[in-house]
């Protein structure tokens, strides 16, 4: 049977509802009147005329940033929450593979909390709500990557991804770094399998979307781990292997010391050479990972041009993260009266 | 009651007023609530508006509010109503208001933050109690056996391991404490992961209940009873139930000690306790304060907001703010007063100026409606609020809405049961509207309660005429049929077949309605059939053409005098030539054909059909009687000329029109090449001429400014007016429309020339298909009366007469008193409720495509004035929000 007829039967409400939530997404002309606010009270009324209305009403003046991204973070995650709850299969299990990642940044977080000797209590309130599960409070108990297996990760999804770097080590910054990469590593094997399996329309938006974000990391970690104490065969481990660069890429890339090099790589993949091609840490350049957003900013748009699929969603909550961010920017640089770089922020539609 | 007929007449005007002046100003208009600003600031952000600092000064005072209103809610306390409307104070006051809600808000929060730490404190001694109780019970039941049992439980494990089992009875201990109860499926299995199950835990659920001290919520907690050996294990669990948001409390070792602690503890809580009730009154009395003055509070806030929301629209010059508003010319009157009332207020000596503007923009529609009317009025425009200055089809729905439900819903019965839902909505309509209902579904009921009210009447008068009360008749003028049968004749045949030769009385006929004999006859269908139906094609084309008469007040107003010659003259040709004589041929029937002549009566479909066939076999001599003759004489030559008219009006209706329009705009064109250059020079003398009231009102407001005395724009040079420029262009252009209506400016001719032919075919096209589907269409009135009686009587024979039939009086009365509960609710569920909403639909659907589309263009949009009813009628701030 093809799965676009019977799509609608299970999904289409969420898809539908989505694509309405998608009409909300800041557009250029709101950024426009957002950069030339005075004030965070400017910012929260123009807020107030978009679709995210009057989610800052009932905060005291003055606001703080950090006020306003909880406050766009909640919105977010009444969103997401929403449509979870609403999902039948398959798309519930795609919309947990969604929630995944934000469950290991969680586990980070709190790691490299308690190495820091912060009490867990303080930590929990940091953790972003997507990502929160249970046997998160126990994480304090976890000083080796056996403990945290043991402890914390035995019984939640994660528990698969994290079976490549048990060790009785102690725990330290390195490792953590280490255990985070390979966390994704394999959450994002898994998440390219799923949707490959999914089949249709679906595998073809997620598996470019996926693709990328496997090749972004390869990129990132190569470059991260220049001056480190990493050597290359582990580095080589962390490479997700669902990207556009596997397998030759990957291979190459194992081999980089200096960024010239990767540059190099990137030379042989034409999506990949105009990024680092136009990029720069100079004065009106932009960085890197800026051209890596805006370029997840267009492959996301584009997942909205097919219907039936479930592309959109992971769109959404990438397109949505991105609009946190620009409006977190934005209400910085108004915070600081910093209004130099104001407009680098990434605009969506 | 004239503005019912019409949109009542709106004019486009400036105001100046005085910066000083114009917060007053503002709020009596909003007061009155008949005045319409436009945005003229449409292209400023929200955040660079001249009183965006105000507005949000407001919005934190409604953070006060909103923050005050939930605590009262939450202490189930009532907002009281009040009656009065309190003024928007003046923008001095607002810092007073503000001042009042800092106190109040801050008053309230510290009392909040106190009883919400003193609350925490008495959960956790009343928690501490619980656990104290839990141990000490638990320790008498097992108190010896601890070290045994503990020994039992690990044994398993560590025989496994070779542990050193002389070592483990020295480092026993235990902690004690509370955690959620839903979190406990996690607890358990954390602490068995975490330890290996080399704990013993116990856990036991805490029966009573306990407040959340923030919020308030009920909580449910367990205690758990943890036993550990060994400092390593000890920080384990301390770290498990951190983590878990469980409490740890320091219990003794030693029952002594405990009973003690527990002794302490309740003489704690008591204190406790007492304090908390002071703190409760405490806060209690802040609240009681702020519950009075909420709603004032509140409505003012609103007013205040609303005001300078408006105010943010106007244009600001040095010391003076101009407003560009729409308002009925008739509240002219009105709305000076209230501006000077304004002025008053605030002390100003310069008084506002109201400046008409003349402009080809469309005024918005605005009928000053009753309460009666308004329901059929938001029928009329939930298809389509009118264009200003077209027939309001709403007066008319008043009676035609009902009556032709009524003739769907025929059943004097129902009727009155819907009749008397109505009226007592209406009766009840002061106390159900002041409760503001909340379900969606009873607010649509009591927002057309007129309306239920009407369809229940004209059901009953329906009802009476197709005598049917619950699919009963009643004999109540006496049938004037009278069948002089013998018992013998009766009983010999099941079915008699009455003559009505013989039969009925035929000088006279049953006094209102159908006679009730046909009750009992086999034919009541076909009976019923023939006149219900030739009832619909009736009321159908009588609608139409009413709806095509009314076009012609349209043409009128708009000056379009030719449309009355190209289109309301042959639409009504062609309707009452092809469907009018169809009506006539009925009555006809009806008339000369009695039962003498019944063989002779003509069939009128076959005739019909012939008409457009040109078929006609006349008689050979009078007396010959067959249905297919012609049965007038000149029945022939009259239908020629019938159907000749109808279908020559056909291309009258199709080319007349644009041939006139281009004939026209190009004569004209001529002409302006030597006319214009001198044009606008000359009309900005004179006022337009084509609206008298125009004349008035300029008249009017000369008078006024004149009796002001200082006017900087005197309105007799208008040269000096500020607005001079455009006000020449427009009065020009206001000329125009009369004579190229749905035609446009002079410049690109061609394009609009294609597209007035094309619209032009197509309305043609739609109007003459349209009366041969509408008629049609109608004929869902006979279908649903039909449908209606039908079911009504298959409910009576099938639910109700089995009860009235069961022999017996005692057992009979008992069963017939059941039954009848199955058929009333059965009545009130299908016949009433459901019928009744598919007869209405359909009644809508007659009316917004049958009727309207003959007459209605509904392309204007709704006059919608800045008032403060709607923050009056506001319950609660979270309104606002949502």
């Amino acid at each position: 049977m093809i799965p676009e007829i019977t799509f609608n039967i299970d999904h289409g409400y969420l898809e539908g509802l989505l694509r309405g939530f998608k009409g909300g997404i800041l557009k250029q002309a709101d950024y426009l009147n957002l950069i030339q606010c005075e004030t965070l009270d400017d910012l929260k009324l123009h807020l107030q005329s978009t679709d995210y209305g009057n989610f800052l009403a009932n905060e005291p003046s003055p606001l703080t940033v950090s006020v306003i991204d909880d406050k766009l973070r909640e919105k977010l995650v009444v969103e997401i929450e929403h449509m979870r709850i609403h999902a039948l299969q398959p798309l519930a299990g795609f919309l947990d593979y969604i929630k995944y990642s934000y469950m290991i940044d969680n586990v980070i977080l709190l790691i490299t909390g308690t190495l820091h000797g912060r009490p867990i209590h303080e930590l929990l309130p940091k953790c972003h709500p997507l990502g929160t599960f249970d046997q998160l409070a126990a994480i304090n108990l976890a000083n080796t990557s056996m403990m945290l297996y043991n402890a914390v990760l035995v019984d939640t999804p994660l528990a698969p991804y994290i079976k490549d770097c048990i060790s009785a080590e102690d725990l330290d910054e390195m490792n953590v770094e280490i255990i985070r990469n390979t966390l994704y590593k394999s959450y994002l094997e898994d998440f390219y399998n799923f949707c490959k399996k999914q089949g249709g329309a679906t595998a073809d938006v997620m598996c470019e979307a996926l693709a990328f974000d496997a090749d972004r990391r390869s990129f990132i970690i190569t470059i991260n781990s220049f001056g480190t104490e990493l050597s290359k065969e582990d580095r080589i481990k962390l490479y997700p292997r669902c990207g556009n660069l596997y397998p030759a890429g990957l291979k190459l890339l194992g081999d980089c010391d200096d960024f010239d090099q990767v540059r190099a790589v990137a030379e042989y993949y034409p999506q990949y050479k105009e990024l680092f091609d136009n990029s720069g840490s100079n004065a009106g350049e932009k960085t890197l990972e800026d051209k890596f957003f805006e370029s997840e900013v267009h492959l996301m748009k584009k997942a909205f041009m097919q219907q039936f699929q479930f592309g959109v969603f992971y769109a959404y909550v990438r397109l949505k993260e991105q609009e946190i961010r620009n409006i977190i920017w934005i209400a910085e640089c108004v915070a600081q009266r910093h209004r130099a770089k104001i407009d680098s922020y990434i605009p969506i539609f | 009651m004239g503005s019912l007929f019409r949109s009542e007449e709106m004019r486009l005007c400036q105001i100046f007023l005085q910066t000083e002046a114009a917060y007053a100003c503002v709020s009596e208009l909003g007061e009155l609530g008949l005045v319409q600003f436009k945005d003229l600031n449409e292209n400023v952000n929200a955040f660079q508006r001249t009183y965006v600092s105000q507005i949000r000064r407001c919005e934190e005072m409604e953070r006060k509010l909103r923050y005050t209103e939930k605590e009262i809610l939450r202490d189930k306390m009532r907002i009281p109503d009040i009656l009065d409307n309190p003024k928007a104070p003046a923008p001095k006051e607002m810092n007073d208001l503000e001042v009042e809600f800092e106190k109040m808000d801050n008053e309230l929060r510290q009392v909040n933050t106190n009883n919400e730490a003193l609350k925490q404190n008495h959960l956790e001694l009343r928690e501490l109690k619980e656990v104290l109780d839990g141990t000490q019970t638990y320790f008498a039941v097992y108190g010896q056996d601890i070290q045994h049992m503990m020994n039992e439980e690990t044994q398993g494990h560590e025989e496994a391991i070779i542990g050193t089992r002389s070592q483990q009875t020295a480092a026993l201990g235990f902690y004690v404490g509370t955690i959620p109860r839903e979190k406990v499926p996690v607890f358990e299995r954390v602490m068995r992961f975490v330890t290996h199950g080399t704990v013993f835990l116990r856990i036991e659920e805490i029966a009573k209940t306990f407040e959340d001290p923030v919020t308030g919520d009920e909580m449910h907690k367990c205690m758990f009873l943890v036993f550990y050996q060994g400092e390593q294990l000890r920080n384990k669990v301390k770290k498990v139930c951190e983590g878990m948001k469980g409490t740890i409390y320091p219990v003794p070792e030693s029952t002594q000690e405990r009973q003690e602690m527990l002794h302490g503890v309740k003489t704690r809580i008591v204190d406790l306790e007492n304090v908390l009730a002071q703190s409760n009154e405490h806060r209690k009395r802040v609240l009681s304060k702020a519950q009075k003055e909420i709603r004032a509070w509140t409505i003012k806030v609103e007013k205040i907001k609303a005001i300078y929301h408006t105010m943010n629209m106007f244009k600001v010059h040095l010391n003076s703010l101009t407003a560009e508003c729409w308002f009925p010319v008739k509240a002219i009157d009105d709305i000076r007063r209230a501006l000077s009332i304004g002025e008053k207020i605030s002390g100003s000596t310069i008084p506002s100026v109201i400046q008409p503007m003349v402009t080809d923009e469309n005024p918005p529609t605005y009928y000053n409606c009753n309460k009666f009317v308004k329901g059929f009025q938001n029928i009329v425009h939930s298809y389509g609020v009118s264009t200003y200055g077209e027939v309001n089809p709403a007066p008319y729905t008043v009676i035609t809405f009902p009556f032709l439900f009524a003739v769907m819903f025929g059943d004097a019965g129902h009727g009155f049961i819907m009749f008397l839902f109505g009226l007592f909505m209406i009766i009840k309509e002061k106390s159900i509207g002041s409760k503001k209902l909340t379900n969606e579904i009873a607010n649509t009921f009591f927002g057309g309660r007129y309306i239920i009210m009407m369809m229940g009447l004209f059901s009953i008068y329906t009802g009476v005429i197709y005598n049917d009360a619950f699919s009963r008749s009643f004999n109540i003028f006496g049938t004037h049929w009278y069948p002089n049968l013998t018992d013998s004749e009766l009983r010999s045949s099941e079915n008699i077949q009455l003559n009505p030769m013989f039969a009925h009385k035929n000088s006279s006929a049953y006094l209102i309605g159908v006679d009730p004999i046909w009750q009992s006859a086999k034919n009541k269908i076909l009976f019923l059939n023939s006149l219900k139906m030739k009832m619909a094609i009736i009321l159908g084309v009588i609608h139409m053409l009413f709806g095509v008469c009314l076009s012609v007040f349209n043409h009128l107003h708009f000056r379009s005098y030719i449309d009355i010659f190209v289109k309301f003259i042959p639409e009504l040709l062609f309707l009452g030539c092809l469907f009018g004589y169809l009506v006539a041929m009925i009555f006809y029937k009806w008339i000369m054909f009695d039962a003498s002549r019944a063989s002779c009566a003509p069939a009128l479909l076959i005739h019909y059909i012939n008409m457009f066939m040109f078929k006609y076999t006349s008689p050979i001599n009078g007396e010959l009687c067959d249905p297919n003759l012609t049965f007038y004489k000149g029945q022939d030559t009259t239908q020629y000329i019938m159907f000749f008219l109808a279908i020559l009006s056909i291309p009258v209706l199709l080319i007349a029109k644009p041939v006139y329009v281009v004939v026209t705009r190009r004569s004209r064109a001529k002409k302006s090449d030597s006319y214009h250059p001198s044009d606008p020079l000359i009309f900005n003398e004179v006022p337009p001429e084509d609206s008298e009231i125009t004349l008035q009102v300029y008249q009017n407001i000369n008078q006024g400014f004149q009796d002001d005395g200082h006017d900087s724009f005197g309105n007799g040079h208008p040269k000096e007016g500020p607005t001079n420029g455009t006000a020449v262009a427009v009065a020009h252009d206001q000329q125009a429309p009369a004579q190229s209506h749905g035609g446009g400016g002079h410049g690109h001719g061609d394009e609009e020339t294609s597209e007035m032919i094309i619209h032009q075919v197509i309305e043609t096209i739609e109007f003459c298909l349209g009366c041969i589907s509408h008629t049609a269409s109608y004929l869902r009135l006979w279908a649903l009366s039909l449908a209606h009686a039908q079911l009504s009587e298959v409910l009576w024979h099938m639910v109700l007469s089995l009860g009235l039939t069961v022999a017996g009086r005692y057992v009979g009365g008992v069963v017939t008193f059941v039954i009848f509960f199955f058929w009333a609710n059965l009545t009130v569920a299908i016949l009433l409720l459901m019928e009744g909403l598919s007869a209405f639909l359909h009644t809508l659907r007659l009316h917004w495509v049958e009727f309207q589309s003959k007459f209605y263009e509904g392309e204007g949009y709704a006059f919608e004035p800045f008032t403060f009813r709607r923050i009056l009628r506001m319950q609660s701030l979270e309104e606002v929000t949502s």
